[in-house]
C-alpha cells in the first residue's frame, strides 16, 4: 500500500508541527494542533509500557487497533516528547506469536511434564493448575506453592496477587522481578530513612547546578529524562554533568569530567566524597546536629550465595545488617584512608578528576543531583553503596529541597507503584508495612476483614532463593506473571533451568508470548497487556498514573487481574488454610477465596455503573462490579494518614499522574521538606519522619572485593546491561519489526587492544565462558560503548545468546539482589 | 510506512555541521532550527531503511547528544518489508 503525495505530505507537516509545539518553537505556517490533525483517529491517554520514567503517550486507535502514537504535551514528565522505544510502543501488542489461548504439556492427552505444548480451554487450564497447587498445599503447606510477578504489574494486578497469596494461600512466597532491579535502592531507603522512594522529583532536572550519574546510561536507559537534564546542561550557565561507569557509553558525548573506574570501587570513591567534604571544612554541622544520626554497619557479610559456599562460609557476619552508632570523630575517622592518592590508585581514576568531582558535593553553592540505576542496585554492596551516596548529601545537607537530590532511577513501570508501594515483596505489606511486624499484619488483617493470624510472620523466598528453592524441590507450585524470569535471572544453567524443570514441580507462566520462561514452563496463560485492560502504574518520582482500557485482547488472552481472581474461585478456605485455621474463624467456613478476598464488601463495592462510558472495560464487565476501582480504594485505605496518602481513583483518571503523598488534593515534589510536605511539623524546616526521632542516617560502610574477579584464567571482568533500541529481556521489543532490525543480535563489545591479544577482529564469532557456562556471539570493538582494558560488556535482551547462563547468583546480602555486573569471563575465538 | 517528529538536541557549537549531515541523510527533513541546538526533524521510511533505521544514526551524528519522538504515524503493517520478528 502506499500513500498519496498530498497525504504524506499532510502527515509529515503533522509530525513536525507536533515536535515544534511540544519545543515551543515556531515553524509559521502548518496544522495548529497535531492531536486533531488526523480526523479518523480517537486519542487517549496512557502511561508508556516501558521503562520507569514515566512518560504519558497519546495513544490513536482506529478500529479497534491501536494505529498511532504521540507524545502528550500536557504530561509533566515527558512534555510531549518520547524515546525511540516509546515510538514502537503501539506495536508491542501486535507481534505475529501472540499467544491467544493456554498451552499445556501433553502426552496422550494428558499432562505429561515432558510433553508438548497443546491449546486447552480455560477451564482444563485451571483444573490441572488448581489440582497441583492443592496437591501441594496438602504435602508440603503454604510453603509449597510460590508465585514471581513484576513491576510491570498494573498497581491492583499485584496488589490482588499479594494478596491472593499472603491472606489467600497464606504463604509469603512471592516476589517480584523488581528484585533484580532495585531492591538495593530500597534497603538503602529503609535503612537511610525509613520510608522507601526518593525524596525529590523529576523538577530538580531543571534546577541542579551538577548532575552526577553513578553507574547510569541515561542517555540509553532513561533518553527523556537524559533530554530534560541535556536541556539544562545547554541552557543553564556554568552546569557541568560528570559520569561515572566501570565503561565508556553514550552518555560520556555530554560529560563535562567522564570517569571510567575499576568494578567495585565506587565504594571506595564514595567514602572518598566524605573524606574531602571533612578535611577541607565543608560539613554543614548545623544540618548533621539537627537531622542525622551517624551510624556503622557491620562488614565482611558474604555474598548472599547459598549457606553451603565456601565464601559463604568464610564470612564473619554472613547477611549481616547490623547498624552501631559511632561519633561523628569516629566516622571521620573511619572515612580518612579514603585520600585522593589512595582511592586514585584503587579506581584508576586520575586524581584531578576524582578532586573536581567531590568539589561539586563539597561546594556549598552548587546544587547538585546524584541519579543511579542498576550499576549501584545490581552490585554485591548494592545497599551499602546505596546508604555511602546518602553520607554525601546529609553531610553537606544537599538533599530534601529544588535540586539538592540524590535520586534512584527505575527501570521498570512501576516498579516503584507496583512492586514497592504495594509491597509484592516477599517481606513486605502496602505502604511500606513488613510482614514481620506483629502490628502491620493485624493492620492488614483489618483492612482486609481477615482472621487474626492470617498473614504469616515468616519472610518467605525471594527471587533468586526462589530458583534455588525449585531447584531443591522444596517449592513445587509455582506461577511466574508479567515477566521473563527465566531470561532475567542470573546463573540459569545451575540454578533457574534444573528449577522448572524438576520434576517434582508444576510452573505456570503468564504472558502475552513465548518467552524463554514461558517455554521452560508446563502450562502457559496467554496474557492481555498495557492498553487491552484498565490499568495504573507508579514511577519513578512517586507519580501515581491510570489509563483506561482502549482495545481489546486478541483471542482467549486474559489480564493477569482476571487470571488471579478466577483461580481463586477454585479453592475454598478450607483447601487454602486448613481445617484448624478455619475452625478459629467459622465465619469462613466454606466460603471461597474468591469470596473472602474480592467479595468482601471492599473490593465489589461499586457498581460497573461507575465505569467511564465510552470506555471498554472487560475485567469489571466480567466480574460485575467495578473491580480496579474497588481494588485501588482497598490498597490507598494502607497508605492514607501514614505518608502514603493516594487521591481518590477519578482523580488519577483525571491527572497525567500525581505525586504522593497527596494531602488536602495537593502532591508532594519534595519530601520531609517544610513547606513542601505536609507531614513536617511547622517551625521544624526538616523531618526525617521514617524513624521516631524524625532523623536521616549516615551510615559508614568500607570498600570491600567482589566475590569473583578477573584471574589468569577467567581473565576478564564481564559486564551485563541493556541498549537503547531493547527493553529488558526483549520480549516485546524483539516482536517490533523495526526494533529487531535496528538491533538484531547481541554483541560482546571488547578494548581492540583485548581483541588483538587474543587474535580476535571485530565482527568475529567469539565463545564467551565462566564457571558456570558459555555461550556464542561476536565481537563489536566499535560503536556506541567504548571498553577499557580487562572488561567486556554485552546486553542481555537476545534470547539466543542467554547471558545469563554466564553471570554469577551472588546478591547484596542484605537486599538480596544479583549483581548482574560484575563476573569474571575469558573470551576465545568461537 | 512511518513517519515520525524528533526533536534533536545539538551541541550548539556543532550545529552547522551536525545540520549538514542531517540535511544530506536519505529520508529526514529539518523543519525548524533553534538557536540553542535544538532542530525539528521529520524523518520517514525510504526505499532502502526504516524510519527507525535513521533515526538511530542521527543518534550516532557526531554532536547529536539527545533525540526524542513527539510523533509516530504508521499505516498497514502488514506491508511493511518486515513483518515477522525472524
Amino acid at each position: 500500500m502506499t500513500l498519496s503525495d498530498s497525504r504524506r505530505t499532510f502527515l509529515k507537516a503533522t509530525a513536525a508541527a507536533a515536535t515544534a509545539s511540544t519545543a515551543g518553537l515556531s515553524l509559521g505556517a502548518g496544522p495548529a494542533d497535531a492531536q486533531f490533525g488526523v480526523p479518523d483517529i480517537k486519542w487517549d491517554k496512557a502511561p508508556c509500557r516501558f521503562c520507569g520514567t514515566g512518560c504519558t503517550v497519546l495513544v490513536g486507535t482506529k478500529e479497534g487497533r491501536v494505529v498511532a502514537t504521540q507524545g502528550d504535551p500536557q504530561a509533566e514528565v515527558n512534555r510531549g516528547l518520547n524515546c525511540v522505544k516509546g515510538y514502537f510502543l503501539s506495536k508491542i501488542m501486535y507481534g505475529k506469536d501472540r499467544l491467544t489461548q493456554p498451552l499445556l504439556r501433553m502426552r496422550d492427552g494428558e499432562y505429561a511434564k515432558d510433553g508438548d505444548f497443546q491449546p486447552i480451554s480455560w477451564d482444563q487450564a485451571f483444573d490441572i493448575m488448581a489440582e497441583k497447587w492443592k496437591e501441594t498445599l496438602r504435602t508440603k503447606g503454604p510453603e509449597g506453592v510460590g508465585m514471581f510477578g513484576s513491576g510491570q504489574w498494573t498497581v491492583w494486578e499485584g496488589y490482588a496477587a499479594s494478596k491472593l497469596m499472603k491472606a489467600g494461600f497464606r504463604s509469603n512466597n512471592i516476589d517480584p522481578n523488581a528484585r533484580h532491579c532495585m531492591a538495593s535502592a530500597v534497603m538503602g531507603f529503609m535503612r537511610s530513612f525509613g520510608v522507601d522512594e526518593p525524596m525529590g522529583c523529576y523538577d530538580d532536572l531543571e534546577a541542579a547546578d551538577t548532575f552526577v550519574l553513578w553507574g547510569s546510561n541515561m542517555a540509553e536507559m532513561h533518553p527523556i529524562l537524559w533530554s530534560r537534564l541535556t536541556d539544562t546542561r545547554l541552557t543553564k550557565e556554568g552546569c557541568e554533568v560528570h559520569v561515572l561507569s566501570t565503561f565508556e557509553h553514550r552518555s560520556f558525548e555530554l560529560a563535562d569530567n567522564g570517569m571510567v573506574f575499576t568494578p567495585q570501587t565506587d565504594l571506595a570513591i564514595l567514602n572518598y566524597i566524605a573524606n574531602h567534604i571533612i578535611q577541607t571544612g565543608s560539613v554543614n554541622e548545623e544540618f548533621l546536629s539537627k537531622h542525622v544520626n551517624i551510624t556503622k554497619t557491620a562488614t565482611d557479610i558474604g555474598y548472599g550465595l547459598r549457606d553451603e559456599d565456601p565464601l559463604q562460609l568464610a564470612a564473619a557476619n554472613p547477611n549481616s545488617g547490623e547498624l552501631t552508632p559511632i561519633s561523628f570523630t569516629e566516622y571521620a575517622e573511619s572515612v580518612k584512608p579514603y585520600t585522593l592518592e589512595y582511592t586514585a590508585e584503587i579506581s584508576g581514576v586520575p586524581a584531578d578528576k576524582l578532586e573536581r568531582l567531590a568539589q561539586q558535593y563539597a561546594d556549598p553553592d552548587r546544587k547538585v543531583m546524584s541519579l543511579w540505576t542498576m550499576g549501584f542496585n545490581q552490585h554485591t554492596r548494592g545497599s551499602w553503596v546505596n546508604s555511602l551516596m546518602y553520607n554525601v548529601h546529609l553531610l553537606t545537607g544537599k538533599i530534601s529541597e529544588p535540586g539538592n537530590s540524590p535520586f534512584s532511577l527505575t527501570g521498570q513501570p512501576s516498579a516503584c507503584g507496583t512492586a514497592r508501594e504495594v509491597g509484592t515483596f516477599a517481606h513486605r505489606l502496602p505502604a511500606d508495612y513488613v510482614v514481620t511486624n506483629p502490628e502491620h499484619r493485624a493492620k492488614a488483617e483489618k483492612i482486609w476483614k481477615l482472621p487474626e493470624g492470617t498473614i504469616p510472620d515468616k519472610v518467605g523466598f525471594h527471587a533468586v532463593l526462589q530458583n534455588r528453592m525449585l531447584k531443591d524441590g522444596v517449592l513445587n507450585a509455582y506461577w511466574v506473571q508479567c515477566n521473563n524470569n527465566m531470561q532475567a535471572a542470573p546463573n540459569m544453567n545451575e540454578e533457574g533451568w534444573p528449577g522448572y524443570r524438576n520434576p517434582d514441580n508444576f510452573v505456570t507462566v503468564s504472558d502475552p508470548y513465548p518467552t524463554v520462561t514461558a517455554m521452560s514452563a508446563d502450562l502457559i496463560l496467554p496474557t492481555a497487556m498495557w492498553v487491552e485492560k484498565e490499568g495504573c502504574y507508579g514511577n519513578a518520582e512517586r507519580r501515581t498514573q491510570m489509563w483506561r482500557q482502549q482495545v481489546h485482547a486478541p483471542g482467549d488472552a486474559k489480564s493477569d487481574l482476571w487470571q488471579l481472581m478466577e483461580f481463586s474461585k477454585r479453592f475454598t478456605v478450607e483447601e487454602a488454610w486448613g481445617d484448624e485455621f478455619v475452625a478459629t474463624a467459622p465465619e469462613m467456613a466454606g466460603k471461597t477465596l474468591y469470596q473472602v478476598l474480592f467479595e468482601n464488601g471492599n473490593v465489589d463495592k461499586f457498581p460497573l455503573s461507575e465505569i467511564q462510558h465510552g470506555h471498554p472495560n472487560d475485567d469489571a464487565n466480567h466480574f460485575g462490579f467495578y473491580v480496579q476501582k474497588g481494588l485501588f480504594e482497598e490498597y490507598a485505605a494502607f497508605g492514607r494518614g501514614h505518608g502514603h496518602d493516594l487521591a481518590p481513583f477519578e482523580r488519577y483518571h483525571e491527572e497525567r499522574g500525581l505525586r504522593w503523598p497527596v494531602v488536602d488534593g495537593k502532591e508532594t515534589l519534595w519530601r520531609y521538606r517544610e513547606g513542601h510536605d505536609p507531614y513536617v511539623e511547622e517551625g521544624s524546616e526538616l523531618q526525617f519522619y521514617g524513624f521516631p526521632d524524625k532523623k536521616a542516617k549516615i551510615i559508614f560502610a568500607p570498600y570491600e572485593a567482589p566475590p569473583e574477579m578477573p584471574d589468569d584464567e577467567y581473565n576478564l571482568w564481564f559486564c551485563t546491561g541493556r541498549v537503547l533500541e531493547h527493553w529488558h529481556s526483549g520480549s516485546m521489543t524483539r516482536r517490533v519489526p523495526e526494533l529487531h532490525r535496528s538491533f538484531p543480535l547481541a554483541v560482546v563489545y571488547m578494548h581492540p587492544d583485548d581483541a588483538a591479544d587474543r587474535d580476535l577482529r571485530h565482527g568475529q564469532e567469539v565463545k564467551v565462558a565462566t564457571r558456570r557456562g558459555e555461550i556464542t556471539s561476536r565481537i563489536s570493538t566499535k560503536g556506541r560503548n567504548k571498553m577499557p582494558k580487562g572488561l567486556v560488556f554485552m546486553p542481555w535482551f537476545d534470547e539466543g545468546q542467554l547471558t545469563n547462563k554466564l553471570t554469577l547468583d551472588a546478591t547484596c546480602p542484605l537486599s538480596k539482589q544479583t549483581d548482574f555486573k560484575k563476573c569474571a569471563c575469558k573470551v576465545e575465538r568461537a | 510506512m512511518n513517519i515520525c517528529g524528533c526533536l534533536v538536541h545539538v551541541a550548539p557549537e556543532r550545529s552547522g555541521v551536525a545540520r549538514q549531515a542531517m540535511d544530506t541523510t536519505p529520508g529526514v527533513e529539518v523543519h525548524a532550527e533553534a538557536e540553542d541546538g535544538r532542530f525539528v526533524v521529520v524523518v520517514e521510511d525510504t526505499e532502502d531503511r526504516l524510519a527507525s533505521e535513521t533515526i538511530m544514526d542521527l543518534h550516532h551524528i557526531p554532536g547529536v547528544v539527545a533525540l526524542a519522538l513527539t510523533y509516530h504515524h504508521f499505516e498497514d503493517p502488514e506491508a511493511s518489508p518486515l513483518n515477522s520478528t525472524e
